[in-house]
């Protein structure tokens, strides 16, 4: 009984399945961490994040793991940790050396985490861990400019626990914000005068929408507050048919936080995992499953 | 997939992670027991918390520490319960507010999602450090701008949602030339 169930399971998750979404979740993934670096280059910003305070830098939070400091010192070490950062993401998204530009990206973005930790956020380690999981994966080898330069042939299959490794993540992402929610304010699901999506997409220091003229279209915010709770206590639907049907609402709320907020690549993060979650909508069939 | 199971599980276990010991100890677990099935099933969910999986958590912490990683996810639970605003005033002329289009002064720094949590903390969190270095980054920046400028403020601003009373200055630090250091007036 042991035996037969175990090996059911081994073989589940060494089922073949398609590759293409991981090669388009490998490729949003970095173009929002390149894309989110380039902008602190470009509003100049670099110095002041990733200077200690008594260099000149913002913040005064000094972290035990921030250990490149150490290493070359403390005005070039988040110099260096940028760079390396982006090369190895603009590597991962070309698809060029993929695995050791994880492996050593994830580690320099790390510290760049902890050279400026108000500044990296929930965002920065789902997309980390994105990244580490990507690495057991062969999503370097479809759409990768290696596969050309090197006349490599593109990978077509992948094996499927990883298909379910980053679904039973985005299963514990979602269900901790939805259970947090509701232990923190009951109004998620109440009929409270100011609903807690109102005060959040209102608010002056993160959204764009203003108090009160929003104030005047307040049943759409408790409305949107439910099915929030309604989309984040019920991610376990990823693992069904119903995947794809449960994306739309969580795309809804991504898209929905993308223009209301100023949460740069927040959204556009999470979404660069949506591509396997809406495989069988997006991609042809080809005999290799989605899920 | 059976060690990333576990390895979320018990890091991140959606509910414990916001649990804290005191939630089903001392006099709170007497009145939960009183409670009848609901609140014996709460204190035997704590007690697998405190015994099995906070012991093996704190052993896997270091796994998340390195690559900076998480497993306890705590976006956005219920927003302000006021609405907070940062002004940014340079020789008593208001250069930026948030959300005001008409004191856009260093938006586009000011907004950006790194650099959000300075600005919010220091409106809001009399206890938190980045103040200093938001207050700094303030006046070093609006010298670029006018280099015989004489004090710099920061100040932060409170209302009650919405936001049709006029707003109160809860929080205040100023910063001057030459050498810029934040000091703060009120908080």
């Amino acid at each position: 009984m042991i035996a037969r169930l175990w090996n059911r399971w081994v073989d589940h998750c060494d089922r073949d399945v398609d590759v293409r979404p991981l090669a388009l979740m490998r490729i949003f993934v970095s173009l929002c961490i390149l894309g989110d670096l380039v902008r602190v280059l470009q509003l100049g910003l670099l110095d002041d994040f990733y200077l200690r305070y008594a260099d000149g830098g913002l913040s005064g939070i000094e972290e035990y793991w921030w250990f490149l400091d150490d290493v070359v010192g403390r005005e070039s070490a988040g110099f260096l940790a940028y760079g390396v950062t982006v090369t190895c993401a603009a590597l991962i998204l070309l698809g060029i050396g993929v695995r050791p530009a994880i492996l050593v990206g994830v580690l320099f973005y790390a510290q760049l985490g902890h050279g400026y930790p108000p500044g990296d956020r929930a965002i920065d380690r789902i997309l980390r861990l994105m990244l580490i999981f990507l690495f057991f994966t062969p999503a370097h080898q479809k759409w990768a400019l290696a596969n050309v330069l090197f006349k490599r042939e593109a990978a077509v299959k992948a094996k499927g626990w990883i298909y379910d490794a980053v679904k039973w993540f985005l299963i514990v992402v979602y269900l901790c914000a939805g259970i947090g929610k509701l232990m923190n304010n009951a109004d998620w699901m109440g009929l409270g005068k100011f609903s807690p999506l109102y005060r959040i997409l209102t608010d002056p220091l993160a959204s764009n929408l203003d108090p009160n003229w929003w104030y005047g279209l307040h049943p759409l915010f408790r409305f949107g507050s439910w099915a929030t709770i309604i989309i984040e206590l019920t991610p376990i639907l990823l693992l069904t048919r119903f995947c794809p049907h449960w994306a739309v609402g969580g795309f809804l709320i991504h898209f929905g936080i993308a223009v209301t907020m100023n949460l740069g690549m927040f959204s556009w993060g999470m979404l660069a995992m949506y591509p396997m979650l809406f495989a069988p909508w997006i991609f042809d069939d080809r005999g290799l499953p989605f899920r | 997939m059976l060690a990333v199971i576990a390895w979320t599980i018990i890091l991140g276990f959606p509910g414990l992670d916001r649990m804290k010991p005191s939630d089903y100890t001392g006099s709170h677990r007497e009145r939960l027991l009183k409670q009848g099935a609901a609140g014996r099933a709460e204190v035997a969910i704590g007690d697998f918390d405190r015994f099995v999986r906070r012991p093996m958590a704190d052993r896997l912490e270091w796994t998340q520490r390195v690559p900076r990683v998480s497993h306890s996810w705590h976006l956005y639970r219920d927003g302000p319960s006021k609405v907070r605003r940062v002004e940014i005033w340079v020789d008593d002329e208001l250069w930026f507010r948030s959300q005001d289009a008409d004191h856009p002064w260093r938006r586009a720094q000011l907004t950006m999602r790194k650099f959000r949590p300075m600005v919010s903390t220091t409106a809001s969190e009399p206890h938190a450090k980045n103040w200093k270095g938001m207050v700094r980054w303030a006046a070093t920046e609006a010298y670029k701008d006018k280099p015989d400028l004489k004090e710099v403020r920061v100040v932060g601003t409170v209302a009650p949602f919405p936001s049709g009373e006029p707003a109160r200055v809860k929080r205040t630090y100023v910063a001057s030339p030459p050498d810029f250091v934040p000091e703060r007036l009120q908080r």
